[in-house]
């Protein structure tokens, strides 16, 4: 019976200083599966987290010390519900896994493996039709379509009735022992805890310790019916004992330390999406991500840009031509011809393409984390910066590129109508000329205005990948990174034509 | 820092960079530009249009450029645009022009021919407009015709009162060729005295001769009445023949009234009035005296009116400038009154722009303004393109047309416009003389082309424009109304460099809307007739007043004829 993970005199320190855990020790063996019980803000997360990823724990401001540390493999992490991706169906959630480990993509025997009817893998399933037992099932076959050794399960019976309790706990137990799995649940559902764990560790929210519950004679879905029911009755007599234990006030001091991994994710998300734009590794599968990413961003609200980019291109020069009635407006007209296309096009596309698609992506990306399913993607062994952050980065930057394409062409459309009402000649020549034909000196302001896009392209889509790909726990982060993205690419589009205008200055443009 | 991160953080430097990068590299990108030797001013250097053969030291920028020549002049003479455009879409223009004077020019100092005045019949009516030639007549017969009538021959002595002159009534009629004047003397509210004679007129040297028609002998009747009577009773005791006195008595008087008459015809009245009727019956001395005293009052007409081409200085603001006038041909008569060919020469006494600055433009070939007379009091000055383009060019040549393109009206006018446009306004001010153009509007028959007028400064550039004026001239009662549209517009700068003068683009933005508009919207000057005849200096010749009114002015045909109309009348 190979160790899979072991970990002894574990201590961990929040960013304040006061302490998570200490001394903690925890092993995992192969076709075993370990249930880790405790009160909420307990620490179990934190306590996976310094078992599998203490780095990153370190990057956030957290000491993370242990006597020792063995871990095999990347663990696959299985989020409540599963966290299945529903951009998927149910055969590819399978194939994805299939795909990042290199297997061969066929999900049927591995839905059969779980007792899921094959139908269910029939192309075009959605997830979303599963039922939560289906649900977990099908999760619990991808992680195994995945080959991954190390199962760490976040409260895998939420919605479960008591019946689907059981046959998760029994599934659990036959799996691990039939593929040599080592799992780690992490439950308040005494049942399930009870029905599958081959230990049981409490975790000790006063002295941050991790307590083995003893004595404890393996999962009670394996025993007679009497037996397991006699061995919950006790199990749930002994948690309720800790859990009654006087606590004290919570010392977690999750105080967020300065971070400046915040102000550089952009940079970190545009240069993983650039390094893996070449990569071919999951190349075919992120682009299931690119073309989710391409709908959502550009193809739905490609009228709405179209009727903004008609509208401003008809209302601006309209209310610039009247400021006065000295003025001929078609005199303006031929003035301003289309600079005013050529300035105002690559700042408010950006700007209500962000709050627009930006806000999309950003809450798709977001509700992704909060629904643990990119910490799934990642257990399953599916790089998220391979397979969601690159493509959706590369998405939003061809989406913005379209969307300035169709705001440019939308305005000039505007324009022709209010240009050609007034007796402009040659209207569309004369909204096009900036473009297409321009004297030497305003080729800068041409200059300027394809840097900005391009400058743009890049920002936004790097500030919306980096907010919606940003850790969160709750819903409402989801909309605060919506908007933060918003703001900061809002303001990075007004420093930037403020910046351009006075390289132009300088430049004696 | 991930290596991600420095791939990001690397893209956002080379971003960064890139955008001054390339806004360095386009910023000095030089755009259309002509580059003429500083020796070489506007205007005189011939054409330009191969500009690298020139041998002139032309060179241009970039080579690409389209070279459009076009010529503003009137039958091929005047000014020549050539101008070198790079056309980046419909809307931005970029240019530069050189203007040059093409064809033959008048010397500053040569006459003109392409005036002409003419004087309707009614002017010469003396019961209305002419009354004030009745008058003149009037006053001169009672100068002469007053005290007593002696004459003396063969010992016989005659000796008779005149009857008062209380009347003297005029007539003038125009026939084909010649003009017929009748007066007769009242006395008593009886006429005592008629005659008449047939006038023609013709040109000497350029000035005006009048004498009696070949074959028509002026007609003196004297009526029965005291005066008549007495000289046939004193003619009598001196035992001399009836039919001597009468010849004695018309004679005598032909002196006096020959001299009256002399300021209608001419010396040659009074020579044949004593050689005709008179002469019959009147011995040799009497017949002498009579003569002497027609030819002196005739000769005196004579010098008055030879005297018209003598230098003239009619402006005031100007006074040393010298307007000659002669008649280029012979008077002509019709039934609806004269006209008279004519030819100025202007000598202005100092020249604005310097002795080798260019002359007007000459129209070889343009027949004199013909002025058609329609019988009313009508006086009408007409200008051919010939005579238009002296005016022209004198009103530039002087100055006039700078201080009136710096004046108040212009500049107000003007500089309030062209607010909008990132150059200083100075006002308008030719640096060539405008001159006639073929028309290019409906309606605007008389255009003048502009060349080479400064209009200010951008940056450290002068601004030049070069265009085509077309005048139109509306008439409202009194009201007249000159509206200036604006055609072929062209506007560059230029700046001196070292030896060279750089041409380059400017105002190319504002251009085609300027353009367009100006076409569209002329800039109107109204003036009101009555008081620009009333700003006139006072026409009197000779004691006769000629008041003007109903000023009228017109521009009509190709070329274009001008022609200043008023209503005249004698005082």
């Amino acid at each position: 019976m190979g160790t899979l993970a072991d970990v002894q005199g574990l201590t961990v320190q929040f960013p304040n200083g006061s302490l998570a855990l200490e001394r903690v020790a925890l092993s995992l063996h192969e076709g075993k599966v370990v249930v880790l019980l405790g009160p909420s803000g307990a620490g179990k997360s934190t306590l996976l987290k310094a078992i599998f990823a203490p780095d990153e724990l370190q990057r956030l401001g957290y000491t993370v010390d242990w006597v020792e540390r063995i871990v095999t493999g990347e663990p696959a992490y299985v989020p409540q519900r599963g966290a299945l991706l529903d951009h998927l169906d149910a055969a590819d959630n399978i194939k994805l896994a299939q795909a990042a480990c290199g297997a061969e993509l066929d999900a049927t025997a591995w839905l059969e493996a779980v007792d899921l009817d094959g139908a269910i893998g029939s192309a075009g399933r959605g997830v979303d039709t599963l039922s939560g037992g289906q649900a977990q099932r099908l999760a619990v076959a991808r992680v195994l379509a995945a080959g991954k050794k190390l199962v760490v399960m976040d409260e895998p019976s939420v919605g479960l009735d008591p019946v689907g309790v059981r046959m998760l706990a029994r599934l659990l137990v036959t799996q691990a022992r039939k593929h040599k799995l080592g799992v780690i649940v992490i439950t308040h559902d005494i049942s399930l805890a009870g029905g599958a764990a081959d230990e049981i560790y409490f975790l000790e929210p006063n002295d941050h310790s991790l307590t083995r519950i003893e004595p404890w004679s393996g999962p009670t879905e394996l025993d007679d019916p009497e037996v397991r029911q006699q061995r919950q009755v006790q199990l749930d007599a002994t948690v309720e004992e800790l859990l009654l234990r006087e606590r004290e006030p919570s010392a977690s001091g999750k105080a967020k330390a300065p971070n400046f991994g915040d102000f550089l994710a952009p940079f970190r998300i545009a240069g993983e999406a650039i390094r893996g734009i070449g990569e071919p590794h999951l190349f075919r599968e992120s682009m299931v991500v690119l073309r989710r990413t391409l709908i959502q961003s550009l193809v739905r609200p490609a009228l709405f840009y179209a009727v903004v980019g008609m509208l401003l291109g008809f209302t601006v020069p309209y209310v610039i031509a009247n400021i006065s009635k000295d003025l001929e407006p078609r005199a303006v007209f031929t003035l301003i011809k289309g600079t005013y296309i050529l300035s105002l096009a690559p700042p408010l596309s950006a700007i209500i393409f962000v709050a627009t698609s930006g806000s999309a992506i950003s809450a798709w990306l977001g509700g992704l984390r909060v629904n643990g399913q990119v910490a799934a993607l990642e257990g399953l062994g599916v790089p998220a910066r391979r397979y969601l952050w690159s493509p959706a980065w590369l998405g939003l930057s061809l989406s913005y590129l379209a969307t300035f394409a169709i705001f440019t062409i939308a305005m000039a459309v505007g324009g022709y109508v209010l240009y050609e009402s007034h007796g402009v000649e040659h209207a569309m020549e004369v909204l096009l000329t900036d473009f297409v034909a321009r004297p030497p000196e305003r080729r800068p302001y041409l200059i300027r205005a394809l840097w900005s896009v391009i400058a743009y392209k890049l920002a936004l889509a790097s500030v919306v990948v980096a907010k919606g790909a940003e850790p969160k726990s709750r819903s409402d982060q989801v909309t605060a990174a919506m908007t933060s993205s918003v703001m900061r690419a809002t303001l990075f589009v007004v420093i930037t034509e403020l910046f351009t205008i006075m390289l132009l200055q300088m430049f004696g443009g | 820092m991930e290596t991600s991160t420095q791939v990001g953080l690397g893209v956002l430097l080379a971003l960064g960079i890139s955008l001054p990068a390339l806004l360095g590299a386009t910023s000095g990108q030089k755009d259309l530009q002509v580059t003429v030797p500083a020796s070489l001013p506007f205007g005189t250097a011939g054409s330009l249009t191969q500009i690298e053969p020139s041998g002139l030291g032309v060179s241009l920028y970039p080579h690409g450029a389209t070279q459009d020549q076009k010529f503003l002049g009137l039958m091929n003479t005047g000014l020549s645009l050539t101008t070198w455009q790079m056309n980046y879409g419909p809307t931005y223009q970029r240019e530069v022009t050189w203007p040059v004077l093409v064809g033959p020019s008048y010397k500053a100092d040569d006459f003109v021919c392409g005036y002409s005045v003419s004087m309707g019949a009614g002017l010469f009516e003396t019961a209305g407009a002419g009354s004030g030639i009745a008058n003149a007549v009037e006053r001169m017969v009672k100068s002469k015709i007053h005290g007593r009538l002696q004459t003396e021959e063969s010992g016989c002595i005659i000796d008779v009162p005149y009857p008062e002159v209380e009347r003297v009534s005029t007539t003038i009629d125009f026939e084909e060729g010649f003009a017929r004047v009748g007066i007769t003397i009242w006395s008593g509210g009886t006429p005592w005295l008629w005659l008449s004679a047939a006038l023609e007129m013709e040109e000497r040297e350029g000035a005006i001769q009048i004498h009696l028609r070949p074959g028509e002998v002026p007609v003196v009747h004297l009526f029965d009445g005291d005066f008549k009577n007495q000289i046939l009773a004193q003619a009598e005791q001196c035992g001399a023949g009836q039919g001597g006195f009468w010849g004695l008595a018309v004679g005598a008087l032909m002196g006096p009234v020959g001299a009256a008459l002399g300021g209608l015809a001419g010396a040659d009245l009074g020579a044949n009035a004593g050689s005709g009727t008179a002469t019959q019956k009147i011995p040799l001395e009497t017949q002498k005296k009579v003569n002497d005293t027609l030819y002196g009052a005739l000769a005196d007409l004579s010098r008055t009116l030879s005297g018209m081409t003598r230098p003239i200085y009619p402006l005031q603001a100007r006074p040393n400038d010298a307007f000659e006038i002669r008649l280029s041909d012979a008077p002509k008569v019709s039934p609806t009154g004269l006209s008279f060919p004519m030819c100025l020469r202007i000598a202005p006494a100092a020249r604005t722009h310097g002795a080798g600055s260019p002359s007007s433009s000459y129209f070889p070939g343009l027949a004199p303004a013909e002025t058609v007379t329609t019988g009313d009091a009508a006086i009408t000055l007409s200008l051919n393109a010939n005579a238009t383009s002296q005016i022209l060019h004198y009103v530039w040549d002087t100055g006039f047309l700078s201080e009136w393109g710096k004046s108040a009206f212009v500049f107000d006018a003007l500089s309030d416009r062209l607010k909008i446009a990132a150059f200083t306004f100075d006002g308008v001010d030719p640096m060539l003389p405008p001159t006639l153009a073929a028309s290019s509007s409906a309606g605007s028959p008389l255009s003048m082309a502009l060349g080479a007028v400064k209009l200010g400064s951008m940056d450290t550039r002068t601004v030049w424009g070069h265009a085509k004026l077309n005048m139109d001239v509306n008439q409202k009662a009194d009201i007249l109304e000159l509206t200036g549209k604006v055609s072929d517009l062209h506007v560059n700068c230029a700046s001196k460099v070292g030896e060279t003068q750089v041409l380059s683009p400017c105002l190319g933005d504002l251009l085609p809307i300027a353009a367009q508009f100006a076409q569209r919207k002329g800039a109107a000057y109204s003036f009101n007739g009555s008081q620009v005849l009333k700003a006139l200096p006072e026409l009197t010749y000779g004691g006769l007043d000629l008041k003007l009114s109903h000023l009228q002015v017109s521009v009509t045909g190709s070329p274009p004829v001008l022609a200043i109309r008023t209503q005249g009348a004698t005082e």
